[in-house]
């Protein structure tokens, strides 16, 4: 090395080697700096992410007696009512802070308060110039958010608001919820949330907002004025604790379709008759639907007869589902008409009565004579299947009805609707021919969906206010009548709505109306997707033939124990009894054992 | 000023500043990607978090019970861990026979073999999603296998293959060799065409068989890279999902829970990200274990 060389090494220490050694221990204690930094940025950042996020909501419980004045049904007769008046100790979750008085927005209609709610919003300055209301919705709903029904709300926001409609399949809509529970973007201010007893798990999760104030002061007219909700549906969607968190949007209680034109054809109403020994009629009782499954369920019925409609052979008598997820919907349904609801009031579960396990042992005896595609497919084969006039009778969404009256269908106009089958009230579970009146009648909820505002909505009283106009009656009416979404009535206003008679016809319209009388809810508490999933595994097995009915059952119980113990039976219980208390339909209560 | 700059010359020309500038924007890129997720998961692990007790850190501090709950009760997962490794070990094994032989057989100079080469390869250039798909078809009742069978049996066959324990097991073994017999064979081959010509040449100049040198040269030659190709390919077998959700006609699997579909139901539906990371953490650290055990053993020869 030369003197210019050394020197050249002395500035630049070009010379010197680096071992691997020595790069790997500078690298290491690089990685520990960067996780020490790392770790010491995350929880500030997070620390004060917390400190600017908007503050959980403090309450206390408040015990107090009122006077209430109740028309309730008495005795047998479910159509005799009379008015008693009782004292009762109501337990209710109040703010801990007292509410700010509320002003009330000016507005003969809900909708008119929205618009003008809206325009004080802009004056306010409240509303800036280029504010997106962005709603997350499954695809089968996108066309109800279309510009068209929304043109007065968006001209009364005078182009400061624009819509920005976010798709994501039925599934996949809770896991952004979660996702949206950590991260608090307010990346969505409007959620549909499908299956509406998630509310108490989106709740916990704290992405609802709470709406009573916004309810206060823009008053959409839940229950009151010419449009009111069902009490119960609503209740069941959005009610949690106390509190309002969303608003129902959807029908989604299941009733029985069956071919008119069979039913009502005298040759074959002789033929059921001279076999089974009493009238053929839409089920009534389970017991008759066992039978009529029996008897309408033909594998070998040629093609175009008075049964079989389609160009193959075979003809079914109906469809329950078997499959993961689906089966809960044929399960709940048969359960509550045995007059236990999922738990009892001190939250233990009520599968292992009597009353219940023969409840699923007839479900179990139905599926013999059930087509074999439906161990394998649910709607996807079975709405296809019906509308090609091979299955006698389904129950189902009312999606099928408007399903029927398309041109494409070849049982158009042959389609009635009635309620689903029943255990009867008094007596033996198999009785057959019984007065409807003497039939434990549910018209149970199969999913449905609930309009929520996010929590972190950047925006909360502009997507309040867009909620508000969805559901009130005049919109509304406009949005549910849109074939090309899957929303269907849900205000009482909605089952007077034409488009819907043409539609469904006016009987139907009726019976779908007078169904809510006999609402009964899921199980509509947090842990909600637990116990489903315990009872879909364990009834999948007993179901698919891989399991025992009572090993499947009893394994339920055990389970649902240790999932109530775990989330806490004290918490559980309160959540529990306000379902029974708020949720159920007028004509269902007052026959339920608990 | 001119001084801060000579320090700063210097300093980034030192051992150590050079190391800080090569590696230091990877260390941190690592960081974010990879060990936050991985250290946020490991304590949740250690908690019984669900969305629905707030903020990711409200949960308590459970002392590894879920991991206890997890090894000593919780039959179903444990049932799950079982039917993993089943499949796994039966899948692989079978996987590692078949791609051994296709490459002893396509080993040679033929024509057409490269044709042959890239056909055998295509299965694995498929997404398991469709593999998944393509299986479902074939495996329906009515489908074209019972429709095989049939023929070559004369009589009706109509299993149900998808519908029961045992015959969906064999059904998912069968898609997943199809979809990565691919792989081995690759491995193998490439095993095979590394070892020196003139060893195979010495052989059969002394009088070797075929065989011998298959079994006393090739198999012995490669056995290192076949290691590796069984290591992987058990990774990905413990991974199984998309096929077994396919086979259940594209939902929730109840039929066939491995590891796989406990963790989703656990996170996705159940909601107990707690409980399913402790879950997942167990079969990383009974992978890892195998795993560097492989490649110690590898290193070591």
């Amino acid at each position: 090395m030369n003197r210019n060389e050394k020197k050249q090494d002395e500035i630049c220490n070009c010379g010197k080697r680096v071992t691997r050694r020595e790069a790997l221990s500078t690298a290491a204690k690089i990685a520990a700096t960067a996780v020490i930094v790392g770790v010491v940025a995350g929880v500030g950042g997070y620390m004060g992410g917390v400190a600017s996020a908007p503050q959980r909501e403090v309450t206390k419980e408040v015990t107090r007696e009122v006077i209430k004045t109740v028309t309730e049904s008495v005795g047998t007769a479910p159509a005799a009512t009379v008015t008693v008046t009782k004292t009762q100790t109501v337990t209710t979750t109040m703010p801990a802070t007292p509410t700010p008085t509320i002003v009330k927005v000016p507005g003969a209609t809900p909708e008119e308060r929205v618009l003008n709610g809206l325009k004080m919003l802009i004056e306010e300055g409240k509303i800036k110039p280029g504010t997106t209301i962005t709603i997350l919705t499954p695809p089968g709903a996108a066309a109800h958010f279309d510009e068209k029904y929304y043109r007065e709300f968006l001209d009364a926001a005078q182009g400061y608001v624009k819509l920005n409609v976010v798709t994501a399949p039925p599934e996949g809509i809770f896991p952004k919820l979660v996702s949206e529970s950590v991260e608090k973007s307010g990346v969505y201010d409007i959620v549909t949330v499908p299956v509406i007893a998630l509310i108490s798990e989106v709740v916990e999760m704290g992405v609802a907002l709470e709406l009573d104030d916004y309810i206060a002061k823009y008053d959409p007219e839940l229950y009151t004025g010419p449009c009111p909700y069902p009490e119960q549906v609503q209740r069941s969607a959005g009610f949690y604790k106390g509190k309002t968190y969303g608003f129902n949007i959807d029908y989604d209680v299941w009733l029985t379709h069956y071919r008119a034109d069979i039913y009502e054809d005298p040759e074959i109403q002789k033929e059921f008759l001279d076999k089974y020994g009493y009238p053929l009629r839409p089920p009534v009782t389970w017991r008759e639907f066992r039978d009529q499954a029996e008897f309408f369920n033909r594998p070998d019925e040629p093609p175009h007869t008075k049964l079989n409609l389609s160009d193959t052979p075979g003809f079914y008598s109906t469809w329950e589902y078997k499959v993961p997820y689906w089966e809960l919907y044929n399960i709940g349904l048969r359960w509550w008409t045995t007059g236990w609801p999922f738990f009892d009031r001190e939250m233990n579960p009520t599968i292992e009565k009597p009353e219940v396990i023969k409840a699923m042992k007839d479900m179990l005896e139905a599926h013999k004579f059930q087509p074999k595609e439906s161990w394998t497919s649910y709607w996807d084969v079975a709405y296809p299947m019906f509308l090609e006039g091979k299955i006698a009778f389904y129950i189902s969404w009312t999606s099928l009805m408007k399903s029927s009256a398309t041109p494409a269908s070849k049982v158009r106009g042959k389609v009635k609707v009635a309620f689903t089958p029943g255990y009867p009230i008094w007596g033996d579970m198999d009785q057959v021919g019984i007065p409807r009146e003497s039939v434990r009648t549910v018209g149970y909820q199969a999913a449905s969906h609930v309009m929520i505002v996010n929590r972190y909505s950047k925006n909360p009283e502009l997507a309040y206010l867009f909620a508000q106009f969805f559901i009130s009656p005049r919109p509304s009416t406009r949005i549910v009548e849109d074939p090309a979404g899957y929303f269907e009535p849900f205000r009482m206003c909605h089952f007077k709505s034409k488009v819907f008679e043409e539609e469904w016809g006016p009987e139907a319209l009726r019976v779908s109306e007078d169904n809510y009388d006999y609402y009964a809810p899921d199980i509509k508490i947090p842990g909600c997707p637990r116990y489903q999933d315990i009872l879909d595994k364990e009834m999948n097995a007993a179901i698919q033939g891989r399991k025992s009915l009572e090993t499947a059952i009893h394994t339920i119980a055990v389970e649902w124990n240790k999932i109530t113990e775990e989330i806490g039976r004290d918490k559980l219980i309160p959540l529990w009894n306000e379902v029974l208390d708020t949720c159920i339909g007028p004509k269902l209560k007052p026959y339920l054992k608990v | 000023m001119n001084g801060v700059i000579n320090k700063l010359t210097k300093a980034l020309n030192s051992k150590r500043g050079i190391s800080l500038v090569l590696m230091g924007p990877a260390q941190f890129l690592i960081f974010f990607i990879a060990i936050i997720p991985f250290a946020l998961e490991i304590y949740l692990s250690f908690t019984p978090w669900s969305p629905t007790m707030g903020d990711l850190f409200s949960a308590p501090f459970n002392y590894g019970m879920n991991y206890v709950k997890l090894l000593t009760q919780d039959t179903r997962y444990l049932l799950a861990l079982g039917r993993t490794v089943l499949f796994t070990v039966v899948a692989v094994t079978v996987q590692l026979l078949l791609g051994i032989l296709l490459a002893a057989l396509v080993d040679r100079d033929f024509p057409g073999s490269n044709i042959v080469f890239v056909i055998l390869l295509i299965p694995m250039m498929f997404m398991p999603v469709v593999v998944g798909l393509v299986f479902y078809m074939i495996f329906q009742s009515g489908g074209p296998l019972n429709h095989v069978l049939s023929i070559i049996l004369q009589q009706n066959i109509t299993i149900d293959w998808l519908t029961n324990e045992f015959t969906l097991f064999i059904a998912a073994v069968i898609a997943d060799t199809w979809h990565w017999t691919p792989f081995m064979f690759l491995i193998a081959l490439c095993g095979m065409r590394a070892i020196s010509p003139n060893i195979i040449d010495a052989a059969r100049t002394l009088g070797a068989s075929e065989w011998q040198i298959f079994r006393k040269i090739k198999l012995p030659m490669i056995r290192n890279v076949l290691l590796i190709a069984v290591t992987i390919r058990a990774l990905e077998s413990t991974k199984i999902f998309d096929e077994l959700v396919m086979f259940a006609g594209g939902r929730l699997n109840y039929l066939y829970e491995n590891v796989s579909i406990w963790t989703y139901i656990m996170n996705a539906v159940q909601n107990q990200i707690g409980y399913a990371s402790a879950g997942a953490l167990i079969v990383l650290v009974i992978i890892a274990v195998l795993t560097f055990n492989v490649i110690l053993k590898v290193l070591s020869r």
